[in-house]
């Protein structure tokens, strides 16, 4: 394993830089897109302020990171991991790649698999979960492939651009993520 | 004009928190694992004191007041006006039209008792006065007589996730369960109308 834990094949994960980055996050939110595949609430604008207050707020209570590609450092979307119980070692991901020109190409599935490895060896945690929204077709084909498992879904919760649709729950577990790991080893 | 009151039924009140007289009750039943895990008073299930739950349901009144996307109501019984557990709508997402729905009665020996009746309320409140078109709830796998209750009101299991809690040496399973609006007024429609 390479000396920066957050490193992946593509992209790594870096701390946030609270003064910078909120300008960006604002800039991606003008993308309506990219805000419903996001988030289940309704989609707004914030000004880089009140991005600021929102992370400085929250930012002790999650593990909150930016996606930066290897190539050439440039910071294209966002990855969480928040309400760790450390009881029951469960917490919530969310992840959004802001730069659409970057959707599709595999640094969110890349993303995904370092906050796993993370999650997993170095937090010690159980299981992650996360929402997807049955819109986001490519989200759920991504999340599959980094070993999270469909667990359910509520029927017509979400409601966006007018019409209703699934709030999708889906889970990896430590088990689950280590035959991952073990088969894909395999077959390299 | 209506034939069903929202707070009041045969057995129960909902009636508004008292944090001054409610939570000195609510930190007794806060002994009971199953209800404050419930109550998500605090990350981590353990007994409270009657300080702590005051702390914390007038922090979440004031929420309530200011944001209007929550709701918290006291369970009592008609005759005598005892407390005895809590309504909660955590959170209602307006756009979505969806809220999250929390019963919770103190004492075990009555929970089988009140509980049908305490979650028909809430069910009743968040689809005929919010007019929510889906109300989610969930429970522990090792609650199954709770999980009987809400299947028994027409809550549907929606979602099983694996081994989400930690109780007792072993993990348990969290069960999502929900109920849309068309669900409701198809199982209780006699009860409304004008």
């Amino acid at each position: 394993m390479s000396g920066d834990l957050l490193m992946g094949k593509l992209v790594r994960l870096v701390a946030m830089d609270v003064e910078e980055d909120p300008r960006l996050i604002s800039e991606w939110d003008r993308d309506s897109e990219f805000q419903r595949l996001l988030n289940s609430e309704s989609a707004s604008r914030y000004n880089s302020k009140q991005v600021k207050e929102f992370l400085e707020k929250d930012i002790d209570s999650m593990h909150f990171y930016m996606i930066q590609r290897l190539e050439d450092d440039r910071k294209i979307g966002l990855i969480d991991l928040n309400g760790i119980d450390w009881v029951s070692r469960n917490a919530w991901v969310g992840i959004g790649i802001g730069e659409r020109e970057f959707w599709g190409k595999g640094y969110g599935t890349d993303a995904m698999k370092v906050l796993l490895r993370y999650a997993f060896t170095i937090l010690n945690l159980q299981r992650v979960s996360l929402n997807v929204f049955d819109f986001n077709q490519r989200g759920y084909a991504s999340y599959k492939k980094c070993g999270f498992k469909e667990e359910g879904r509520l029927p017509a919760a979400l409601l966006k651009g007018g019409k209703r649709w699934d709030l999708i729950f889906m889970g990896v577990l430590r088990s689950d993520w280590e035959e991952l790991q073990k088969s894909t080893s395999e077959k390299e | 004009m209506f034939k069903t009151q929202l707070f009041e039924s045969q057995s129960l009140l909902l009636d508004p928190y008292d944090p001054d007289k409610d939570a000195a009750y609510e930190a007794f039943f806060t002994r009971r694992w199953h209800y404050t895990w419930g109550s998500m008073l605090y990350t981590e299930a353990h007994p409270l004191s009657e300080f702590q739950v005051k702390k914390k349901r007038e922090e979440q009144l004031k929420r309530c007041a200011e944001s209007r996307d929550s709701f918290l109501f006291a369970i009592r019984l008609r005759e005598q006006k005892r407390f005895i557990g809590v309504v909660e709508l955590p959170w209602v997402s307006w756009s979505n039209r969806m809220a999250w729905m929390k019963v919770l009665i103190g004492e075990e020996s009555i929970e089988a008792a009140y509980l049908p009746e305490a979650v028909k309320m809430g069910l009743r409140y968040a689809f005929d006065e919010l007019d929510m078109a889906l109300v989610a709830s969930s429970t522990g796998e090792f609650q199954p007589q709770v999980l009987q209750t809400l299947q028994s009101l027409g809550m549907r299991v929606c979602v099983r996730q694996r081994q989400m809690v930690y109780f007792q040496n072993q993990y348990w399973d969290r069960i999502i369960v929900g109920m849309s609006q068309s669900d409701w007024q198809t199982n209780y429609s006699e009860e409304q109308g004008q």
